[in-house]
């Protein structure tokens, strides 16, 4: 147990000195590597608050279970490129579970779901994006799941925000630096996905959060899963 | 010496209005073999859940478990508890769906898991993991992924991940329902190794009595949370015999055969049909049935007369496959090579087939939900690809998978139900609908979620949707798997229904006795064709394996037997001097 | 057969780590190329074998990456107008040949980094993928292995269900409306089976022992001296680089024209580094292919 903590305590020393370090020797990239430090800096703190937090078996099931559905969701609607699924199961979770077990299904969809359809430097970013789009959610689950109008804003912030991060991050490693004309071009040529996101997003939390959520809340009366104080006073 | 002793257990699920146990006592002393029959729902699993007391249910519990003579449940908590440690590893448990009691993703992690939990260093856990693997053989898949597996090799590494723990009590609940009998075999020739090699005590819920009896040392009847009776299988035979009970149908023909001729094991030695019947002790297997039929009837071969021809050869063929091919891929061999079948209206077709001798692909292929690379399909002879979209499933075709469940979409069986019937007709579905449930006998169930009733009832209700598009064709896959003999006795009841409004039906099933009793037609499905078609009797006559236990027990002794109650007959018929011997 | 397959997954994972990462933020030309090269020459030797996971699209993958050089190549200029040799003027503004050579130098990179991601696939066995992860994490790695074991299980699940739903006529028309509302309901269906799945599964585990204090992590690998040996050659060859490149001995200059240092024994040496680290995976998959010749040839 000790030892454990004694390697996240080394973990969480070494990231500084490497992104420091890092940003020292890649000079002409030190945006980009920056950049890419603070997308694996965010998920670590609230992985290893996960880990250390106890968690049943059934609820780990469930998020297992979530997880798997939004990599499946990719299969599922591959015909259609861009228009997944992810997003909105992230958000759906994080709404009904809290904002903990959004970011983890949003993040680990990322790592994993790049097994099927490709890894690249895009990974940390896509679990980034999508982790801090649950995180998000699950602060603003009262409002999210009180409107379908906010939620609908939601899906769209989320898709030019992910959209926005990937291009991002793409300016810095090609240019080094923020290269407006770059970052323009890439916004313009990823603009119909982008639209494409946005709409799926949208698309996919109305269609699936009563369903989903209705049946969570199910587990929730059925089993007792996901009973935590801060949550007894539900709007619904 | 005593390992588990239930005593005067009484539980109530939450908001339920009857208790699902009541006044349960029974103890289980250490290397026994010890089952717990009854009909679906009357409390078995329950029972076997209360004794395992990580996963059981809450609700309203009263009474103790011991096990070992610690306390495993008690409302008194002031009694000596099992440790939560000795509770995990001492009592291990395999419940019937082979899929859902899997964690992770390779049969290595699998069987290392329980160990892992219970904190083990890595080579104690290599070491029993290699033991456990050696036992059960499974070293030629230790590295497989655990999704690849055959449903027989699942359940097999369930109960390996069980074991591995070194339980003194192993709980199985139903563990064989949801394999082929070829599979189910394997897996009680494995339980009686463990019960016999390793010396681990077995308390299995189970309603197929038939092959489970010959194994078990002590019997216990449930019905309605109650224990009704306890002891060996004479005593079992007994009393479901004295009381015309049900769970009598589930009995092996060898059993029932005896029964019906002596008149149960009380009234033996006065029976007067066939008196040389009494002398043999109560026979369980084939082999004490054929001991039994040949002491009645030495040397010569007895037959029955042959069966009239079935009645309508000449009705319209309303389903017809001619040499249909099929493969997974270019670079596979063929599942399907050549199978031709053809189903007539009003007929029962009875499809049998070994495990992975592509049934279920032949029934999608006839259904129209993929396409053979070469080989033509035609309804009232018509090709399936020339029905316009939306006509083929409305009023023609209907299939009825093998898991009931993916059917339903929505969150009660009504709402299912009354969406799927008023696809077909928007103002009448309502009334169409209660009507066939009504005579199906799940109006009950109608506002449950489809998940939370018994499998019977759920393939009823299954039924129900496949038909609301009032097929001309039903196709069915595996219809009698997982279903208690009452259940099955249902469906038939209704599947004759259908037939004589002129609908089709074909089921593919693993299920001898089954076709015997329902099917007008049989076949066998082997090497991607469809081979041997005929009428039952001629049929099973002709398969000295693929048969009826009956037929097993009767042939060479009494030709053209196929079902108990042609055994019966037999045997009466020689006492009345009709069968020429 | 695959060497690097049979080492502790630290080694590989280390190497990737540094191939990728140098490449990726070295940007210099004298690390791109030769991490282009070894990745190819390691995907063609086991492409070759078919022992690679994914050898049956090389010419449509290979297509794809031509593509996708040409366009960075030929865009760049339009984005970055540094550089001193005009070649023409796109609205007003000058497309250089700097920019183009600069566009062609990020080609190289993008498709080396996505190269390296491929070879991963080969190099790490997947059983062994997050086995690092097991020992600092174990309840994310077990979460991983859970769904590792879903997405299979429920993409099974799902064209069991459409299929079912289909032939009891829920679907009618084959148009894409229908189409994308019969997977929405399929994936509503999923989720119900799923979710009440995942009750029984945990069940499972609870019966198993799920959570009781002090859970170990079965470790089937070992670290043993030529796991070690590996590992000390990545990190000394990884560190040769890392000081070539911290005295800026690598260092290209782009714009207005391209400008590099001369470079001395030090930078020469880096470049050599880094060359073995990149054909590492190349070179230990011919010895074991070389190795099984002899081994053959005496049998």
């Amino acid at each position: 147990m000790t030892r454990r903590r004694l390697t996240f305590v080394l973990f969480f020393a070494l990231i500084p000195t490497v992104a420091i370090g890092g940003a020292l020797l890649f000079r002409d990239l030190h945006y980009a590597w920056i950049s890419l430090c603070v997308a694996v800096l965010t998920c670590l703190p609230i992985w290893y608050d996960f880990e250390r937090r106890e968690t049943g078996s059934s609820e780990l099931m469930v998020l297992s279970v979530l997880t798997s559905l939004s990599v499946v969701g990719r299969f599922l609607f591959a015909w259609l490129p861009g228009f997944k699924p992810v997003t909105a199961i992230t958000v759906i979770t994080a709404m009904w579970l809290g904002a903990e077990p959004g970011f983890i299904v949003g993040s680990l969809s990322a790592l994993l779901s790049n097994f099927y359809f490709g890894q690249g430097p895009w990974t940390p970013f896509q679990m980034f994006s999508w982790g801090l789009l649950g995180g998000l959610a699950g602060l603003l689950a009262k409002p999210l799941r009180r409107s379908k109008i906010r939620l609908c804003a939601y899906g769209v912030f989320a898709g030019v925000f992910f959209s926005l991060v990937m291009d991002l991050w793409s300016t810095f490693w090609m240019d080094g630096e923020f290269n407006i004309f770059r970052y323009s071009g890439l916004i313009k040529a990823a603009l119909p996905i982008m639209i494409e996101y946005a709409v799926s997003n949208v698309f996919f939390l109305l269609v699936l959060a009563n369903p989903i959520g209705e049946k969570l809340d199910r587990l929730r009366a059925k089993y007792g899963l996901f009973r935590e104080p801060d949550r007894a006073d539900d709007p619904r | 010496m005593e390992l588990l002793s239930v005593e005067n257990v009484t539980f109530r699920y939450p908001k339920a209005s009857v208790d699902a146990l009541k006044e349960v006592s029974l103890t289980v002393s250490e290397g026994q073999w010890a089952v717990v029959c009854g009909l679906s729902g009357c409390g078995k699993s329950t029972l076997l859940r209360m004794i395992k007391r990580e996963i059981a249910p809450f609700g309203d519990f009263h009474g103790t478990v011991r096990f070992d003579g610690h306390i495993v449940r008690s409302e008194d908590s002031s009694l000596p508890v099992l440790g939560d440690r000795e509770a995990a590893s001492g009592i291990g448990i395999v419940l019937q769906d082979p899929e859902s009691q899997i964690v992770t993703d390779t049969v290595w992690h699998e069987l290392a898991f329980g160990l892992e939990n219970l904190g083990l260093p890595s080579e104690v856990i290599r070491r029993r993991v290699a033991e456990m693997s050696a036992f059960f053989g499974i070293e030629d898949w230790y590295h497989s992924k655990t999704y690849e597996l055959s449903g027989g090799q699942k359940q097999l590494l369930n109960l390996a991940s069980a074991l591995v723990m070194n339980p003194r009590l192993l709980l199985l609940d139903e563990p064989t329902a949801q394999l082929d009998p070829i599979a189910a075999a394997e897996f009680r020739n494995v339980l009686r190794r463990v019960c016999s090699d390793l010396g681990v005590t077995i308390l299995m819920a189970e309603h197929r009595l038939e092959d489970i009896l010959p194994h078990a040392d002590r019997i216990f009847l449930m019905d309605g949370g109650r224990i009704l009776c306890s002891g060996g299988a004479a005593e079992l035979t007994d009393h479901l015999h004295m009381h015309s009970h049900p769970m009598a149908e589930a009995l092996s023909a060898a059993t029932r055969i005896y029964l019906a001729l002596t008149g149960g094991p009380a009234a033996s030695g006065e029976t007067a049909s066939a008196g040389d019947v009494a002398t043999a002790s109560l026979p369980l297997t084939v082999r004490d049935g054929r001991a039994m039929l040949r002491a009645m009837f030495p040397k010569p071969a007895a037959s029955l007369p042959a069966a009239a021809p079935s009645a309508d050869t000449d009705a319209t063929v309303a389903l017809e496959a001619k040499g249909l091919r099929f493969r997974y891929d270019r670079t596979l061999p063929d599942v399907l090579s050549e199978a031709s079948i053809a189903i007539r209206a009003g007929e029962h077709y009875c499809l049998l087939g070994g495990n992975g001798s592509g049934k279920t692909t032949l029934l999608s292929l006839l259904a129209g939900l993929t396409k053979p690379y070469a080989g033509t399909v035609r309804l009232f002879d018509r090709k399936l690809s020339s029905f316009a979209p939306g006509t083929l499933y409305r009023g023609n075709l209907a299939l009825l998978p093998q898991q009931p469940r993916d059917v339903f979409t929505e969150t009660t069986i009504r709402a299912d139900l009354l969406k799927a019937f008023s696809r077909v007709d928007q103002d009448n579905a309502e009334s169409s609908m209660l009507a066939l449930c009504e005579r199906l006998r799940i109006t009950g169930i109608l506002d449950s979620h489809p998940y939370d009733v018994s499998g019977g009832e759920l393939q009823k209700a299954a039924l129900a949707k496949v038909l609301a598009s009032r097929p001309k064709v039903l196709l069915l896959d595996e219809p009698a798997k997982g279903i208690d003999v009452r259940g099955k006795g249902e469906l038939a009841g209704l599947l004759r229904d259908l037939q004589d409004d002129g609908v089709a039906v074909l089921s593919v099933t693993h299920d001898a006795e089954w076709a015997a009793l329902h099917a007008d037609r049989c076949g066998l499905l082997f090497d991607g064709t469809v081979i041997s078609e005929a009428d039952p009797k001629a049929f099973f006559e002709g398969n000295a394996f693929y048969t009826t236990a009956a037929n097993r027990m009767a042939r060479g002794i009494i030709d053209g037997a196929i079902t108990c109650d042609d055994v019966v007959a037999a045997v009466r018929g020689r006492v009345s001097g009709e069968v020429s011997s | 057969m695959i060497t690097f397959r049979q080492r502790h997954p630290s080694v590989p994972l280390a190497l990737l780590l540094s191939v990728l990462l140098l490449t990726m933020f070295g940007q210099s030309p004298m690390l791109t190329v030769p991490a282009f090269a070894g990745a190819v020459l390691f995907l063609t030797a086991i492409g070759i074998r078919g022992l690679s996971p994914d050898s049956g699209s090389t010419l449509k993958s290979v297509l794809g990456y031509l593509i996708l050089w040409i366009l960075v190549t030929v865009t760049n200029p339009l984005f970055s107008t540094g550089g001193a040799t005009p070649l023409a003027f796109v609205n007003g503004r000058p497309y250089t040949l700097e920019a183009l050579l600069y566009g062609a130098h990020l080609g190289t990179m993008l498709i080396a980094v996505l190269l390296w991601f491929r070879c991963e696939r080969s190099l790490v066995p997947e059983e062994n993928r997050f086995f690092l992860f097991g020992r600092i994490a174990p309840k994310l790695a077990l979460l991983i292995s859970t769904v590792l074991r879903f997405v299979p299980l429920l993409r099974r699940r799902a064209a069991a269900m459409r299929n079912a739903q289909t032939a009891v006529g829920v679907y009618d028309d084959p148009d894409w409306l229908n189409r994308t509302k019969s997977h929405m309901t399929t994936m509503s269906a999923l989720t119900t089976w799923s979710l009440e799945h995942a009750i029984d599964a945990g069940a499972s585990m609870k019966a198993r022992g799920y959570g009781l204090p002090g859970r170990t992590t079965y470790r089937t690998c070992r670290f043993g001296a030529k796991d070690a040996l590996c590992m000390i050659a990545v990190v000394a060859l990884t560190a040769v680089t890392v000081l070539s490149l911290a005295r800026g001995g690598l260092h290209y200059d782009w714009y207005p024209s391209i400008t590099t240092k001369r470079p001395d024994g030090i930078d020469r040496a880096g470049v050599i580094a880094f060359s073995i680290l990149c054909l590492m995976p190349f070179l230990s998959y011919l010895k074991e292919e070389i190795r099984w010749s002899f081994y053959r040839s005496k049998m």
